[in-house]
């Protein structure tokens, strides 16, 4: 059916592209263009770093080190932004601080202890947690936690509105546990049951094997949830500034006040087109920001490849 | 394995702690049992307060009738239509990029270098903040790039989308081009096929469903997002002709409405919440019957 | 029933994969319309030797080679051959079933498809003929469009040969392709072997040595990339020339 010319084999002489490239036309087309996409994708990274140096770089070169002053005041050229820094950390280390143990002990519970009828509704819940959109969380916060909060303990410290760090915290690690509950739980079950039934068999408890084989054997994966947490903590934006007051004050306590990095940008950034040194100075904030954030991802990755390389030494 | 556990359980479970040790194996159970419980607290709470609060204004009005005098009247229709046509856009421009990418890197590139800058920079990008994407649109959608996006408008908020958008679907893609065994690809070589052809007709044919899993993952993430949208999408109280108009979403319109101080308005913000969280839940189940068709396939091979 | 003209011609043939060194020193001729089994213990070359001949070796990335292969008295390296036409003329069968995951009949039709055919009259033919020359259009002729990855093993073995068939090829390459299959399709497949070498030349990669005696007519015997020993079947099986040849024949190593 199909032709075939007598004589010489038909697979001889092809044209000059596909001598040079190995390749056909339409091959080489497509290639290149997927090529070119690839280049791309890696330059986005690139073009975002690029942008927010050129921003910035005015805030640094004007103030110098007084970008990092504690005073921010754009009506008075006044922006030292270590008050939003300050906000951050106080919000996003005091999440952590609730999340994780709260998350790694769910974590532990679904895979030791859990019956296996719970199991599924029970992962589907923290599925269905983390689909919510960060502004539903905030919703509910700012109408539902911040109330509740002011209603728990103005009687105990006087005055209190419900806006604050303590309300930022609840809400952000509300947020970050079904993460931190499902990658240690991954995490966890990675560990082979092999070492599970070693320690039972030399007389462990559950408790005690899910402490000392578990737990220790899931670590690095644990870390690298906290350390993407942490990550993703310090830039959530909507849920944090709805509840926090965005008050330019250094909190000293978790009822009080502040204004967190990722609120300064959201709130000002319009703001800032007319006056060059105030939108340099938020995007000098949005530098920190993006600094910050590679840095925790790096660092989760060191941190996986590092469990990897101690797993492989184990087996 | 687990049965060990079982039997443990439910012989501590149901006679008295005689040591010291059981007590505290007893007690551990116990508390984290406590704080997964606690852990769905708050799923419920939000569940229960959205429902509550929002069912009421659930009527067919807020779809089909766009918003009016601030949101005390009409509907939400400019902001459902806005989410849809800003997703949409933003797919239209990420999903060819990052899909091609991802095909390169995992079948062209030789040495894998590419592959591995390519992968670091998707890593890196994936744990950028959401305001970070937005003020970077900002400068470069909304104002440098002014005479062809027109400022703040359905253009510059999808394409600051779509730059969300490319770490999640260059990931899952690149995962899913590397299950398909080398073997398919020798078969279709074997025959006198050319990389390319392989590449389109065999290898992603073979992971199409894991790659469409890893698309609607992207849609759902992007589509609740309010921070990239702030700045650069402008405020439409219809929905836009074109793409060069502004445009309301729904995610901002729920915090429009959350910040007002008219409590009308506020209860809408609720109804607008139930709103967006099934458009989100639906793309998220259709991901979920998509990667279960993964399963099948790869139980079959 | 041989003609002097040899089919494929292998002089001097070294290949290396990085430092290792597969195969050494390769000189072979395989004659037309014959089954020749290629046989030795694992690692001694016999799958380099036959990925060289349709140019999968190509895409190893640190894969070099010396030495001339001729297919019909042409140079398949040559610069000049067209690699996407040669390995449609040199059919290929895989050691595990790989089908494709699409329906039967668009395996079959995707060689022909991919070298232009288009025509549906034609691909119904091609297809037709191919499952029937593959002894499998009874079992499957009614329900090409269900899944072949439904189909057992030996069928999908049986598909992958049709697939290679239906473009036509000049020889066919196996690598060892009763491998993952069991006794009964191992023999049914033994037995299409046989009634396909009226047309085909066709080399086997097999370490199955009764099922070189049943199969083949000629049989070459490698052993740590050297070829040993190379010969007709009968005249190899009863009087091997090389010590090697009878320790591998007896079983001695496998």
């Amino acid at each position: 059916m199909l032709i075939r010319e007598p004589g010489a084999p038909n697979w001889v002489t092809r044209p000059w592209y596909d001598r040079l490239f190995g390749a056909t036309a339409r091959d080489l087309l497509g290639r290149s263009l997927l090529l070119l996409f690839s280049i791309v994708t890696s330059l986005v990274i690139v073009g975002i770093l690029v942008l927010l140096l050129v921003e910035a770089l005015p805030a640094f070169v004007t103030l110098g080190s007084g970008i990092f002053g504690p005073i921010w005041n754009p009506n008075q050229n006044q922006f030292g932004i270590a008050v939003f820094i300050a906000g951050t950390l106080w919000v996003s280390s005091f999440a952590i601080l609730l999340a994780v143990p709260l998350g790694v002990g769910g974590a532990l519970f679904l895979s030791e202890y859990c019956p296996s009828r719970l199991r599924l509704p029970l992962r589907m819940i923290m599925e269905l947690m983390a689909a919510i959109p960060s502004i539903v969380y905030g919703l509910w916060a700012l109408k539902t936690l911040v109330p509740a909060l002011r209603s728990a303990f103005q009687p105990l410290i006087g005055y209190y509105s419900g806006f604050g760090v303590l309300a930022g915290a609840i809400i952000l690690a509300v947020m970050l546990l079904p993460t931190i509950v499902a990658v240690s739980e991954d995490a966890m079950r990675m560990v082979p049951d092999t070492l599970r039934e070693a320690s039972y068999a030399l007389g462990a408890s559950r408790s005690e094997t899910a402490r000392r084989v578990v737990l220790s054997g899931a670590l690095p994966g644990i870390g690298a949830a906290v350390l993407l947490s942490l990550g993703r903590a310090i830039g959530e934006t909507m849920a944090v500034l709805m509840v926090t007051g965005n008050s330019l004050v250094f909190p000293v306590s978790i009822f009080d006040q502040t204004y967190v990095m990722t609120s300064a940008l959201a709130n000002q950034l319009g703001y800032a087109l007319a006056d060059p040194l105030y939108r340099s100075a938020l995007f000098s904030v949005a530098l920190v920001l993006l600094l910050i954030s590679v840095m925790f991802t790096l660092l989760a990755k060191v941190t996986i490849r590092w469990g990897m390389r101690r797993q492989g030494l184990r087996r | 394995m687990k049965s060990v556990n079982a039997s443990r359980k439910s012989r501590s479970g149901l006679r008295l702690p005689r040591s010291r040790r059981e007590f505290l194996d007893w007690m551990t159970y116990v508390s984290l049992g406590f704080v997964t419980v606690l852990l769905t607290v708050p799923f419920f709470a939000i569940i229960f307060d959205m429902v509550v609060k929002g069912l009421a204004g659930l009527t067919p009005t807020l779809i089909t009738e766009s918003i009016r005098n601030l949101g005390r009247e009409g509907g939400i229709r400019n902001a459902i239509v806005g989410s849809i046509e800003l997703v949409a856009i933003a797919s239209a421009v990420a999903l060819p990029v990052s899909i091609g990418a991802a095909v390169y890197t995992t079948e062209y590139s030789r040495q894998g270098r590419l592959q591995q800058i390519v992968e670091l920079s998707a890593d890196i990008l994936a744990g950028v903040p959401s305001i970070v994407f937005g003020a970077f649109g900002y400068v470069f959608f909304v104002w440098l790039l002014k005479p062809w996006t027109g400022g703040a408008t359905l253009l510059s908020g999808a394409l600051t989308l779509s730059l969300m958008m490319i770490p999640t679907v260059l990931r899952t893609s690149q995962e899913s081009l590397r299950a398909v065994p080398i073997t398919l690809r020798e078969a279709s070589l074997a025959v006198g096929a050319t990389r390319w052809s392989t590449t389109w007709r065999v290898t992603l044919r073979a992971c199409f469903p894991a790659i469409v899993t890893g698309i609607l993952l992207a849609i759902a993430r992007i589509a609740g997002e309010t921070a990239p949208l702030i700045w650069t999408t402008g405020y439409n109280s219809d929905a836009p002709w074109s793409i060069f108009d502004a445009v309301a979403s729904l995610p901002f319109t729920i915090y429009t409405f959350a910040m007002s101080p008219d409590p009308v308005v506020n209860a809408k913000a609720y109804s607008t919440s139930i709103v967006l969280i099934l458009m989100v839940l639906s793309v998220d189940v259709m991901a979920n019957w998509a990667s279960r068709r993964v399963g099948i396939l790869v139980r079959k091979g | 029933m041989s003609l002097m003209k040899p089919k494929v011609e292998i002089k001097g043939l070294n290949a290396w994969y990085g430092d290792f060194h597969a195969l050494k020193n390769i000189n072979l001729r395989i004659l037309p319309t014959t089954v020749t089994a290629v046989m030795g213990p694992s690692g001694c070359g016999k799958t380099t030797l036959i990925r060289i001949l349709n140019r999968l070796c190509d895409l190893v990335p640190n894969f070099r080679m010396t030495g001339k292969v001729l297919v019909d008295k042409q140079d398949i390296f040559d610069p000049g051959v067209d690699v996407y036409q040669l390995r449609r003329e040199i059919g290929f069968v895989f050691q595990k079933p790989n089908p494709f995951p699409m329906s039967i009949y668009d395996n079959v039709a995707y060689g022909p498809r991919t070298h232009g055919i288009h025509n549906e009259t034609r691909l119904n033919e091609i297809v037709r003929r191919s499952l029937q020359q593959a002894a499998l259009w009874d079992e499957v002729g009614h329900r090409l469009e269900e899944p072949a990855l439904n189909l057992s093993g030996g069928q999908q073995q049986r598909l992958c040969l049709a697939r290679a068939l239906a473009v036509e090829p000049v020889l066919l390459l196996m690598d060892e392709p009763v491998a993952f299959l069991d006794p009964i399709s191992a023999q049914k497949i033994e037995e299409l072997i046989m009634a396909l070498k009226k047309r085909y030349t066709i080399i086997m990669v097999t370490h199955n040595v009764q099922q070189a005696l049943r199969v083949s007519d000629w049989a070459a015997f490698l052993y740590l990339g050297e070829l040993v020993e190379f010969g007709k079947t009968s005249s190899i099986a009863e009087t091997p020339a090389d010590p090697r040849t009878e320790a591998f024949l007896t079983g001695r190593f496998g």
